[in-house]
């Protein structure tokens, strides 16, 4: 039995509240960066003057408190936890279908404990150092806080996740009916109303109740399975008795001040009233020598505390709270308004510096004002908070659509209200999780660091496990232009060359530069895995941005880059981005390059791709289609294009041609490649490129194309004949037609017979540039058709001999003399090499 | 301050229509109302929104009539509340978005609790005349009389401003960009000046409670632009299409059935065909394939009043032309004479949703089979 099973909720419930001051125990439910809670906690401390206050972290995180509270730690900061466990390569697989190798992977796990100015945690600590109380961290400490946790312990995750999880709180089924029923958006919408709408306002005891209440509710409403699950009891079970004898050491010393204790709302209906005392639990056991632990505090940003940036902890826009709490008026309305006509008046003011196409004026933000304030009234709410003025500026800023306009005026507004300050750590607490995790890295990877002489490695990346695991290494680490690691060859998805080599390459030296660009690295995360995503979510970024001009194969590339470097947790958002790319790509050859890249992924598969193959496998097929749709746009290629539409059409056969496995339809490359060519409104050297495709395609009838080349040499334009362009498209794409089909031969042989001498003229750079795509054989096997065809019986005598030495003296002076005027001119260049 | 009912019509305004729930909501609302507004704006919300199947006591018959008020607008809570303010606030109201979103139905709706009349309504077309929207005159009594209160006539703008109501004015980027501005003053200073007075009805000005709903389709083309001084006196509210595959579905079935119930039509709508019609028209309005693929939107609108549309003209296809059932074929006839009007493009994006996705849904038969086998229809 986990609780004792209430008579009613709200019996109970009036037995929690009457719990939460007893008699020298003080009890104060927070939401984790609240500034009301802050706020209120703030008074409390003051007025109760606690001897010892016990707050929510792990124990382990008591050394950190003298740094926390020195004057030289700005906030934000956090505390940073890792565990490396080193799982025994003898260990049995969990289940059969687990692959061996997963099982000897060490597993890390890193978690911050982010705190801000307005953190009741660090009120807590603040307030209690100023007025001399005992301060500690009371939960489990981080190594068994992983133990305890079945869910979070299944993967090897990245991104290090927040010690503040409040899915409890976005999960939970009365919360969510509640906010439906007030008219919320979400959880946070609905906290706002019910909570900071009290910041700097109303009696402490009464919020301290109302938080409790709301807490109490989230709480009886989540299983008890799910608590088991993921560690919650074991924590609130060790805070329990942490408590329990703290509470006995103030007893022994005959302390008359009160023991506060300061948790997550949450866990106190559990502490206040010691459900804990009937829990049977297992404590996990923790072998420190089996496992790699650090922690240290650490620097933090804004940034990362929004819960809005793909951090899932605390609350959206930190730096809107972060104004709520630094501003300087008496009470909560009189806040709210002036935070909301700062952020009203500095957002037009930001736009115009930014010169963007849309442009607001101080009217606009006046109605944006009014709007905010009175959609407050009528929601109830004491002044206009966050989602006040977010409605407000859709309201009053955006005229246009809302994708569009909307878009560039809400990415604006929740930067503003997202901050860009950075906390400060006292320079003697400063270490860096990036280096130590190249060094465990390198070393378990057997990479030598001890001195700089410079090794080479040949890795079997698709046979030996070990190889793999090094090349990933070396990989991310050159994604990150840390010195490391040479590639000097190998199969390279990236630029898409020798993919089908077995072997790679590296050349591998430490230098004193490696552990400086680390550490230059070191605000990118804190592993390598991690600083690799952060710099592709910024490529990710930049490719959403309105104004970029990257398209599909650029999210293609990035797709890429994260397969190669092992980011399969993430897959995803790349996949995703390279989707949306595709949907929104208008140009046939980069359609076609993006689709290349993506086949190249999902034929040359990187040895760890593993499940995500069949995912890659349907984006590929998808570009396939948008290129065959982009394809019927090629007749209105401008001309300098069509050289390059040529080349986009080989390489999308090829892609066809070389799919035996029957992934795409190559029906609709064909019937594309068809409607054109009968359409005929191609560019005559397009019109010759599809024609030279269409001979390619299996079981094709030789006439037919014949008669569609012979129909299309008769064509012209303003320029004259169109045959030249037409030939050198067809021969670009086919060359094999020159002399496989003697009947064209002669066709062009009399064709060209007919032309006059200023017609030939006029076409013969275009012939020119359509046979010097043949090699030499091939060149010699033309000529020998034609000699056919005209009726010569001996073989050519390629050379000429009628030549005596003084010619080709002159004419060797007469070159070295050409040379000297280009070089003369700096155009040097021009000569052949 | 509600209308009596006027005898049966065809389709009665908003306020005739939702009388007893007006009532209702009148009776029981205590909350402070703004000046010349009917109801509270937490009422308004009500109103629309729905009281959540509460009955409110006080109806049509008095106060022991407890009536529960429906809830008329499927969508986003937050925006009517948005537009509430909107409408409380100094700027008027302008409800944008593609055609068939029910902005026309909000606006009469949000007028209606607000003034209890939603019929000051201007609809905006290319031949719009400035004296439309503001007054015009009698020309007989301004012969005879001269101009005076008599032989003048009041546009809907007028009326709005004497009786402090709510103005709708419908499509109003359909009108000539001068015939829009002659809103600007309107709405800046909030009275309207008709020169022929020389007396103290020169300046009519605006009683409380007046303001203007407007409504504009941003995707129609052939649409005047919006002047940015009538832009900057208007909050903008986009109203989505439906999202939700089943709402949608739900919608188009009852309003089809009810057209053929209108036309005398017997005949059974098979649930395929019309979640054929409602996948296309969502995969084509998103761009995006119920399974995820990317598919080219059409720049042609593919809203709900569109699907209902195509719906009615497949169901008619099917009883005149075709054995009484409807399949695949009739949805694709009708979706490229209903839809695919006049852009080459769009037969061309429409080519490659047939050859790429109805391709690999008609392996599962029934009308995805005959959806992709009537391809042809589009010629090559």
């Amino acid at each position: 039995m986990i609780k004792p099973a209430p008579a009613s909720a709200a019996a109970t419930l009036t037995e929690f509240r009457a719990a939460l001051r007893r008699d020298r125990l003080l009890f104060f439910p927070v939401r984790h960066h609240s500034p009301a809670c802050a706020w209120h906690l703030q008074e409390f401390i003051r007025r109760e003057k606690p001897a010892s206050i016990l707050i929510e972290g792990p124990e382990t995180f008591d050394a950190f408190i003298p740094h926390l509270v020195s004057s030289e730690t700005t906030p934000p900061v956090a505390v940073y936890a890792h565990l490396v466990e080193k799982v025994k390569a003898d260990a049995p697989p969990a289940d059969k279908n687990t692959p061996r190798r997963a099982s000897t992977k060490p597993r890390r796990h890193g978690s911050f404990y982010p705190l801000c100015d307005y953190s009741p945690e660090w009120i807590a600590l603040r307030e209690g150092h100023a007025i001399g109380a005992k301060l500690s961290f009371f939960d489990l400490d981080h190594p068994r806080m992983v133990k305890a946790s079945q869910s979070k312990e299944q993967e090897d995750s990245p991104r290090p996740i927040s010690l503040f999880d409040e899915s409890y709180f976005h999960q939970n089924d009365y919360l969510q009916a509640l906010a439906r029923q007030r008219g919320c958006r979400d959880f946070h919408e609905l906290w706002d109303r019910l909570f900071e709408s009290a910041f700097r306002a109303g009696d402490t005891e009464n919020f301290i109740e109302q938080v409790a209440s709301y807490c109490w509710f989230a709480r009886t409403h989540t299983p008890d399975s799910q608590l088991e699950k993921d560690g919650t009891l074991v924590r609130e079970f060790h805070m329990w008795n942490r408590l329990q004898k703290e509470q006995r050491r103030l007893k022994r010393r005959g302390e008359t001040r009160p023991l506060l204790v300061v948790t997550g709302g949450f866990h106190t209906p559990a502490l206040a009233l010691g459900w804990p005392r009937q829990w049977n639990v297992n404590m996990p056991d923790f072998d420190r020598r089996k496992a790699e632990v650090l922690e240290a505090i650490v620097p933090y940003s804004f940034e990362q505390l929004d819960a809005l940036h793909g951090y899932a902890a605390g609350m959206p826009s930190p730096g809107y709270y972060q104004r709520v709490w630094q501003s300087t008026e008496p009470d909560t309305e009189r806040t709210h308004q002036a935070v909301a006509a700062k952020f009203l008046t500095e957002l037009p003011r930001q736009l115009r510096a930014n010169q963007t196409a849309c442009q607001l004026s101080t009217a606009d933000s006046i109605a944006a004002l009014t709007q905010a304030t009175l959609l407050a009234r009528v929601r109830s709410n004491p002044g206009p908070m966050r989602e006040d003025l977010l409605d407000a500026m859709q309201s009053c800023f955006v005229k246009g659509e809302l994708d569009v306009e909307g878009r560039l005026i809400f990415d604006l507004a929740l930067e503003l209200m997202r901050g860009d300050g950075v906390g400060r750590v006292p320079p003697d607490a400063a270490l860096h999780p990036l280096v130590s995790d190249f060094r465990t890295q390198a070393e378990t990877l057997g990479l030598a660091l001890q001195s700089s002489i410079e090794r080479e490695l040949d890795l079997e990346i698709y046979r030996k496990p070990r190889h793999q695991a090094q090349s990933l290494f070396l990989h991310r680490l050159d994604f990150l232009e840390v010195p490391f690691g040479e590639f000097t060859s190998g199969p390279d998805l990236v630029s898409g060359t020798d993919l089908d080599l077995q072997r790679e390459h590296w050349c591998c030296r430490w230098s004193p530069q490696t552990e400086a660009a680390l550490i230059d690295r070191s605000l990118e995360g804190t592993s390598i895995k991690e600083a690799c995503l952060y710099r592709l979510h910024r490529r990710l970024a930049k490719l959403s941005e309105d104004r970029s001009d990257l398209g599909a194969p650029d999210a293609a590339l990035a797709l890429t880059l994260a397969i190669s470097l092992g980011l399969f947790e993430h897959l995803d958002q790349f996949m995703s981005a390279a989707r949306d790319r595709l949907q929104t790509e208008s140009n046939f050859e980069r359609g076609v390059s993006a689709t290349t890249q993506l086949h190249n992924l999902q034929r040359f598969r990187s040895p760890t791709t593993g499940d995500h193959h069949s995912e890659i496998k349907g984006l590929a097929n998808e570009a396939y289609q948008r290129a065959c749709l982009l394809m019927q746009d090629i007749a209105t290629a401008p001309a300098e294009k069509h050289r390059e539409v040529l080349d986009a059409l080989t390489q999308l056969q090829e892609i066809v041609a070389n799919d035996e496995a029957g992934t795409i339809d190559a029906s609709l490359f064909w019937d594309t490649v068809k409607t054109l060519a009968d359409g005929g409104r191609a560019p005559a050297m397009i019109q010759g490129g599809l024609i030279g495709l269409l001979s390619t395609r299996a079981g094709h009838d030789p006439d037919a194309i014949l008669d569609r080349i012979y129909e299309a040499l008769l064509g012209f334009d303003q320029q004259g004949s169109t045959a030249p362009a037409l030939l050198l498209g067809l021969f670009t794409v086919c060359r094999e037609l020159s002399w496989q089909t003697p009947e064209l031969m002669q066709r062009l042989d009399t064709l060209f017979n007919a032309w006059g001498e200023e017609e030939f003229n006029q076409a013969l750079p275009h012939l020119r540039l359509a046979f010097a795509q043949h090699t030499p054989r091939e060149t010699d096997r033309v000529a020998e058709l034609l000699q056919k065809l005209h009726g010569s019986e001996s073989s050519i005598d390629w050379y000429q001999r009628d030549h005596d030495e003084s010619f080709l003296q002159e004419n060797t002076a007469l070159a070295g003399r050409v040379a000297a005027a280009l070089e003369r001119d700096g155009l040097s260049h021009f000569l052949p090499q | 301050m509600v209308k009596p009912p006027p005898p049966s019509s065809q389709k009665p305004p908003a306020e005739v229509q939702f009388a007893a729930e007006l009532c209702a909501l009148l009776a029981s609302d205590a909350l402070p109302k703004p000046a010349g507004w009917l109801l509270s704006p937490t009422a308004v919300k009500t109103f629309i929104l729905g009281s959540g199947g509460k009955p409110l006591p006080g109806g049509k018959n008095g106060p022991d009539d407890a009536t529960i008020i429906s809830q008329k607008y499927f969508g986003n809570d937050v925006l009517v509340e948005r537009a509430i303010v909107s409408l409380l606030g100094n700027r008027s109201l302008l409800l944008v978005g593609e055609p068939g979103t029910a902005k026309s139905m909000l606006s009469e709706l949000l007028a209606a609790a607000i003034s209890g009349d939603s019929t000051l309504t201007v609809q905006g077309t290319a031949g719009t005349t400035e004296d439309q929207i503001k007054y015009s005159w009698n020309y007989a009594l301004l012969l005879a009389e001269g101009p005076g209160l008599r032989s003048l006539v009041p546009g809907p703008v007028y009326q709005g401003l004497r009786d402090g109501k709510i103005v709708r004015f419908e499509e109003i980027t359909r009108c000539q960009p001068e015939i829009q501005d002659a809103l600007v003053s309107i709405l800046s200073d909030k009275h309207l000046i008709v020169p022929e007075f020389k007396d103290e009805h020169r300046v009519l000005q605006a009683r409380p409670g007046f303001n203007i709903i407007g409504s504009a389709n941003l995707r129609d083309r052939g649409v005047n632009e919006m002047s940015s001084a009538l832009k900057r006196r208007f909050n903008f509210e986009t109203v989505p299409p439906i999202a939700d595959k089943d709402l949608e579905m739900e919608l188009v079935r009852r309003q089809t059935e009810q057209l053929l119930l209108d036309a005398g039509v017997e005949m059974k709508y098979p649930p395929d065909t019309l979640d054929l019609l409602i996948t296309t028209f969502q995969d084509l309005r998103q761009g995006r394939t119920e399974e995820g693929a990317s598919v080219e939107k059409p720049s042609t609108v593919m809203s709900t009043a569109e699907a209902v549309a195509v719906s009615y003209s497949a169901c008619l296809d099917a009883h005149y032309f075709g054995n009484g059932k409807v399949g695949g074929t009739q949805v694709s006839r009708q979706l490229i004479g209903t839809v695919f009007k006049d852009d080459p493009e769009d037969a061309k994006k429409l080519r490659h949703y047939l050859n790429v996705v109805a391709k690999a849904r008609s392996r599962r038969g029934g009308p995805w089979k005959e959806f992709y086998e009537s391809r042809h229809l589009l010629g090559s």
